[in-house]
């Protein structure tokens, strides 16, 4: 096992098995302090329960936790210093707000005035209203039960703040909204939070890093734009944001090597953008409109390939011929196992439709 | 740490899972060892005199018989009447079917010795209706409702309960979209009914119909009070024969012959359970409507039919309600007149010891069964559902003993395990005294108690208690404040259906009642016979109206809620679906 580093939060050779089922394998991360860290995969990929390990709700096999450099593997929950909102809140519901907010105040026995003015200053920041703090909790709606759980994770004043996907039980336009507030809490408490989301917008908007899970391992660490824009592994690239794969004939006639190749849906266009790019023919296969833009999946040879465009400059419809143009610099290139691999130009050779 | 390290650690549960453990093997495991032993071994050595014994007794065998007879009778009879009361309820749009749902749900609030006792006062010797009946058809016999056929018709609109509660729930379930699919090809009401409905709720009516077969099979209060000589099933004979040291070797293999059969339909029903039941496969599936028939004449039959029901449902009822406001003398000569209508017979119960005694031991009997019951069951169920290791496990599954095997083998079993000094019970000598019925009632209501309570734990959020744990709150504080508030609704009703089913008990009273504790099913059922004191007939009807009334109350207790915003008020404590088949011979009296 390594040294201890000043991580605020890190995995030393973490093991993780369910019976015989090994949900993490091995995992080495350090997450810095203040940080927006978000755990980003697909459903089954060991996101939950690599943040259940740092909560104590799961005892690994082997390896360490360690927060702000102790090791915390084999504290209880509540001796590590860590607060979370759980996917549904976990707000108790025979109690008021006001209970639910002071209840680990209670139990660590703050008299009532310190709980009081504890609870009323956390209420404060998160903006819940003293009539709110007063009512049942189920009488409170999505969004304001997401602050009362924040609350009474904060009111603990925590060392380390662990969100487990707390904006999916809320509405589409409710989730947008939340992700601000969110941050805004996030950046005005100072704290470190580890977040825990299948939901790449939510990862790209709010992470200040991002670690992409696959199979209880990660992928790839790295900012938003790192991750989006240099995707490391070929499940990165189709798991986070959206491209299309090349054949190997589009491809080839690229002048690329024939490997597993992609373009980012904003990388291709129904007009030269550069002058080294491609023209790929092909015939409009589908257009679904988007109100901002149209996307228009198109069928080349043996691939079909999305295009985003503007509403005022194109209106194709099905079955239209149409050009693509994509920069061979755009496509992002793997290996026979998944990784990425540096896009090597052969020659500049048009598709034929 | 190993599982069993962890609860090896805690003492709150170790001392939780020993006193579980005594229980388990003093009260439900021992008393069926003693029971085997008594019939095979009755002194010391093995003997098979018993079976010689039942072979050369032609009233065992044909008490033998009779059960089979009535078990196999009552699963088709109570079939036809209970689907139809669910389909005339649930199903057909007919004019008034709440009306006719609360007509039909008369047998919640009375049932075993109490049903059986007040249809005798109503159609037997010397009845009311024996009496109009009589103006009609003046060579009608006095005993005409007796027998076979008055046991089975008695019974049969007993146990209807169980389609009510489950086939009902069953039906609701069913899909609308899935009926109108059937609609749009063309598919009329009876043919969605046959081909829709009916498959879908197969399971759940071979499952009422096992358990309407296993309360035939243990049938004893209707064929005690309205059997006669000619019809006596297995469970009477039972407790006749176990009166005599002669013959208590027959009367326990008896109980064990009933015992096996009981378990081996239940197997059965089990194996149904887990295969699961498929009501709709819609993500949103929208609530079944009722189907109106379209000829005018079935639809007047059925409501003939429906009403017809009702009125046999609810003319006892309305008959017990009437007479217990009526003299004595009034109601051994069948002449009825408002003026005679008087609070008489109930100053009478209120204001004699004697005649109010047996619904206060009762009262108290069921009270601290329930109270005891559900208190205990909370920490077990709370051990059971945390610490899940092989000594968990099999402790749930003995404690489930009380729901397989019949109330007279329970019985026999206490008073044969601890009729002399044993030192699992500390050289303490139960039978005989009035504790033994306390402990049989606690013993017979843990396997319901036992489910109802784990269901509610397991659907406690896990979440809860690790935001708890998360806040710093120690394991009996987290019972304390987080686990027991959601549950304590659910142990609340339990409570109240254990106490319910626990008033008007007969079937274990009947084998185990001290004579200074009797129990009002105990007394209700020696009043039934007649001869002792001329009031006992009207305090007959004042019991049942009593019982009716309180056993009503607690009903609306436990299924109506009244309208608030939260969710969790939304729904009853406990509702039909999550009351699991109720253990047949004892939960549904007849």
């Amino acid at each position: 096992m390594s040294e201890p580093t000043d991580f605020a939060v890190e995995f030393d050779g973490v093991k993780v098995t369910y019976g015989d089922f090994v949900a993490i394998p091995d995992l080495h991360l350090g997450i810095r302090e203040g940080e927006f860290f978000t755990f980003l995969g697909p459903s089954g990929c060991g996101k939950t329960t690599a943040l259940r390990t740092v909560a104590g709700f799961v005892n690994p096999a082997r390896g360490a936790v360690r927060i702000k450099g102790t090791d915390v593997t084999r504290l209880p929950s509540d001796a590590r210093g860590v607060g979370m909102v759980f996917q549904n809140y976990a707000l108790f519901p025979s109690m008021t707000v006001r209970d639910n907010i002071g209840y680990g105040l209670r139990v660590r026995r703050v008299d009532r005035a310190g709980r009081q003015q504890r609870v009323d200053d956390v209420a404060r920041r998160v903006d819940l209203t003293s009539a709110q703090l007063d009512a049942h909790v189920a009488d409170l709606s999505g969004g304001q039960q997401q602050r009362v759980a924040i609350a009474r994770t904060m009111v603990m004043q925590p060392d380390i703040l662990l969100l487990d996907e707390p904006l999916s039980n809320l509405d589409a336009k409710l989730r947008v909204q939340m992700r601000a507030e969110l941050k805004a809490v996030q950046s005005d408490f100072g704290i470190t939070t580890v977040y825990v989301t299948h939901d790449q917008d939510e990862a790209l908007t709010m992470s200040d890093r991002i670690a992409v899970f696959n199979q209880g391992s990660i992928e790839q660490v790295g900012t938003p734009d790192e991750v989006y824009a240099d995707p490391q592994t070929e499940f990165v690239c189709n798991f986070v944001g959206e491209s299309s794969k090349l054949s190997p004939q589009v491809v080839r006639n690229m002048g690329l090597a024939p490997t597993a190749s992609y373009v980012r849906v904003e990388r291709a266009a129904l007009a030269p953008r550069t002058p080294t790019a491609i023209r790929v023919q092909g015939r409009v296969e589908d257009v679904a409109y988007h109100g901002m833009h149209i996307r228009y999946s198109v069928g080349a040879v043996g691939c079909t390939v999305k295009v985003l465009a503007s509403p005022t400059e194109h209106r194709l419809q099905k079955g239209d011929d149409a050009s693509i143009y994509i920069d061979p610099s755009d496509v992002l290139q793997f290996d026979d196992t998944g990784r990425r691999i540096q896009t090597r130009v052969l020659s500049h050779t048009a598709v034929p439709a | 740490m190993t599982r069993l390290g962890r609860i090896a650690r805690s003492p709150f549960f170790l001392v939780i899972g020993t006193i579980t453990i005594w229980f388990t093997v003093a009260f439900l495991v021992w008393p069926n060892i003693a029971v085997i032993t008594a019939a095979f071994a009755p002194d010391g050595h093995i003997s098979f005199d018993a079976f010689d014994k039942i072979a050369s007794s032609e009233r065992v065998q044909r008490s033998l018989f009779n059960s089979g007879l009535l078990a196999a009778t009552l699963a088709v009879s109570t079939n036809i009447v209970g689907v139809f009361i669910v389909l005339v309820t649930s199903y057909f749009r007919v004019r008034g079917a709440r009306l006719l749902w609360f007509g039909y749900a008369t047998t919640f609030i009375y049932g075993g010795v109490v049903l059986a006792s007040g249809y005798r006062a109503i159609y037997g010797r010397g009845g009311i209706v024996t009496g109009w009946l009589q103006g009609f058809l003046p060579a009608l016999p006095e005993d005409w409702f007796s027998g076979f056929p008055a046991v089975l018709i008695t019974m049969t609109l007993a146990t209807t309960t169980n389609h009510m509660l489950f086939v009902s729930t069953a039906m609701s379930r069913i899909d609308q979209q899935s009926v109108e699919a059937a609609q749009l090809m063309g598919a009329g009401p009876w043919r969605i009914l046959g081909t829709i409905v009916f498959p879908t709720l197969r399971p759940v009516l071979f499952a009422v119909t096992i358990l309407s077969f296993l309360t035939g099979l243990g049938a004893l209060s209707a064929p005690q009070v309205l059997g006669g000589t000619d019809f006596q099933t297995v469970a009477p004979t039972i407790l006749t024969l176990a009166k005599s040291d002669s013959s208590r070797d027959v009367a326990m293999l008896l109980a064990l012959i009933l015992g096996v059969a009981t378990m081996v339909l239940l197997l059965v029903f089990a194996r149904m359970e887990r295969g699961g039941t498929y009501y709709s496969l819609a993500r949103v599936s929208s609530r079944l409507e009722k189907q109106q028939l379209r000829s005018s004449t079935g639809n007047t039959v059925l409501h003939v039919a429906a009403y017809g029901l009702f009125v046999l449902y609810t003319l006892p009822v309305v008959l017990i309600v009437l007479y217990s406001f009526l003299p004595t003398t009034a109601i051994v000569s069948n002449q009825v007149s408002p003026a005679d209508l008087t609070m008489a017979n109930y100053m009478r119960v209120f204001s004699g010891k004697a005649a109010l005694w047996p619904l206060l031991v009762s009262i108290g009997y069921s009270f601290l069964a329930a109270f005891i019951c559900v208190l205990g069951m909370l920490f077990v169920v709370r051990m059971l559902t945390q610490h899940r290791n092989w000594i968990t496990k099999a402790l749930e599954v003995l404690l489930h003993i009380p729901w397989v095997l019949p109330a007279a083998l329970a019985a026999l079993g206490l008073v044969v395990a601890y009729d002399h000094a044993t030192p699992i019970l500390g050289g303490v000598v139960l039978t005989g005294t009035a504790g033994i019925l306390l402990v049989a009632y606690i013993s017979a209501k843990i396997p319901f108690t036992l489910r109802l309570l784990r269901a509610a734990f397991v659907t406690l959020d896990s979440s809860l208690e690790e935001a708890a744990r998360n806040l710093g709150a120690s394991p009996l504080r987290i019972l304390r404040d987080i686990v027991l508030p959601p549950v304590f609704p659910v142990a609340i009703a339990v409570f109240a259906l254990n106490f319910n089913s626990l008033l008007d008990d007969y079937d274990l009273a009947a084998f185990l009642a001290h004579p200074l504790y009797q129990p009002l099913g105990v007394v209700i059922r020696a009043n039934t016979s007649g001869d002792l004191n001329p009031d006992a007939i009207s305090n007959n009807f004042v019991y049942t109206v009593l019982l009716m009334i309180v056993t009503g109350l607690v009903m609306t207790l436990v299924y109506w809620r009244p309208k608030r915003r939260t969710p969790a008020a939304r729904t009853p404590l406990v509702t039909p679906g999550t009351v699991q088949a109720p253990r047949p011979t004892q939960e549904v009296h007849a």
